[in-house]
């Protein structure tokens, strides 16, 4: 333990470890909304959620002659699938068709700290209109309360 | 000017006020902790979205699990080891899933090493630490990345969270910052120490 490289913790040099700290701050920050994402998901109440996996993506395809662009992605949980179809509308904003397997389930589009709650309807369709576009996320309540809550990943529309 | 506390003493108290009932604690906690659990989870390899991904879900665990905790002193590496293994089990389907490009697709794809941007808001001495912090070994590099985000008092957690033995989280870090202070002795153009 004679090596000179074995500094005690009093002599390292706390001037290089701060720079050190502010580099990577610079070189890669935490995302900005890191931690309201956090605090967002916390105070939903959304312990012991299931993650669901993003099974199936389509990528934007552009229409010849018009800007609108459309999305789909399909979710799935052990019990719960999610597909999600996204369309631009005049104004720039998000059009959202959703289908999950089964009605009156609530589902919320999460944006930062806000939530959009729908109710499947009897089909397990879905719709939220002028939702911004950015990383979204969607929370499902089944409508059997014993059953888990379901999170989707954050995906960016 | 009062010292800097250190991280763990603070987020201790934090966390003990939390599991005593004072729930609202929990979100000054969020936001001392998660820059060093995000250099943590990156300094893991992992893609920012994953690394998003990780740090919300240990948080999600640790308020479900927070009774179980014994000793607050102990939430940092708590949270940190609880990263790391999440880490590595993303890492683990990530590897699974690599022929499978296409579900990558709308997840930025993003590497560790500043881009354009960044570079941009270095100024001249950052760009020649990054330089020589760039050569050194990717272990190094994710010990000084993580150990910097605390004083001395912190080091025993961070290395938890490291998953170095606390014992010998001094000789490995003395020696990636003497390989470091090697390289920026033997740079002329260094000058900020």
């Amino acid at each position: 333990m004679s090596n000179a490289a074995d500094s005690p913790l009093e002599n390292l040099d706390a001037g290089l470890m701060d720079s050190i700290a502010a580099l990577y701050d610079v070189v890669d920050p935490p995302p900005p909304s890191l931690d309201d994402d956090v605090i967002f998901a916390l105070s939903l109440g959304v312990l012991d959620a299931e993650i669901a996996t993003l099974t199936e993506e389509v990528m934007p395809a552009m229409r010849s002659g018009e800007t609108e662009t459309t999305n789909t992605v399909t979710f799935t949980s052990s019990a719960l699938q999610l597909m999600i179809r996204t369309v631009e509308e005049d104004d720039g904003t998000l059009r959202i068709d959703g289908w999950v397997t089964g009605g009156g389930i609530d589902v919320a589009v999460l944006s930062g700290a806000n939530a959009r709650w729908s109710t499947s309807d009897a089909h397990g369709r879905l719709l939220w209109r002028n939702v911004a576009r950015g990383a979204l996320r969607f929370l499902l309540r089944p409508a059997d309360p014993a059953e888990r809550p379901v999170m989707t990943p954050v995906i960016e529309f | 000017m009062s010292t800097p506390r250190s991280l763990v003493d603070e987020a201790a108290e934090l966390f003990r006020e939390f599991q005593g009932g004072k729930r609202s604690q929990i979100e000054p906690l969020v936001r001392l902790l998660n820059p060093t659990l995000w250099h943590l989870a990156r300094g893991c390899g992992l893609e920012r979205a994953d690394a998003e991904d990780v740090i919300q879900t240990t948080w999600l665990t640790l308020v479900k699990k927070a009774e179980g905790i014994r000793d607050p002193q102990a939430v940092l590496a708590w949270l940190g080891i609880s990263v790391r293994r999440e880490a590595w089990r993303v890492a683990g389907e990530r590897r699974r899933e690599a022929p499978r490009q296409d579900a990558e697709v709308l997840v930025q794809v993003q590497d560790t090493g500043p881009g354009p941007d960044e570079t941009v808001l270095m100024d001249e001495s950052q760009r020649q630490l990054w330089m020589h912090i760039s050569r050194l070994t990717p272990r190094c590099q994710a010990i000084l990345r993580v150990v910097s985000r605390g004083g001395p008092p912190d080091y025993a957690a961070l290395s938890e969270t490291l998953g170095i033995p606390v014992g010998s989280i001094g000789p490995t870090r003395g020696r990636c910052l003497a390989a470091l202070r090697q390289a920026l002795a033997t740079d002329p153009t260094w000058s900020t120490l």
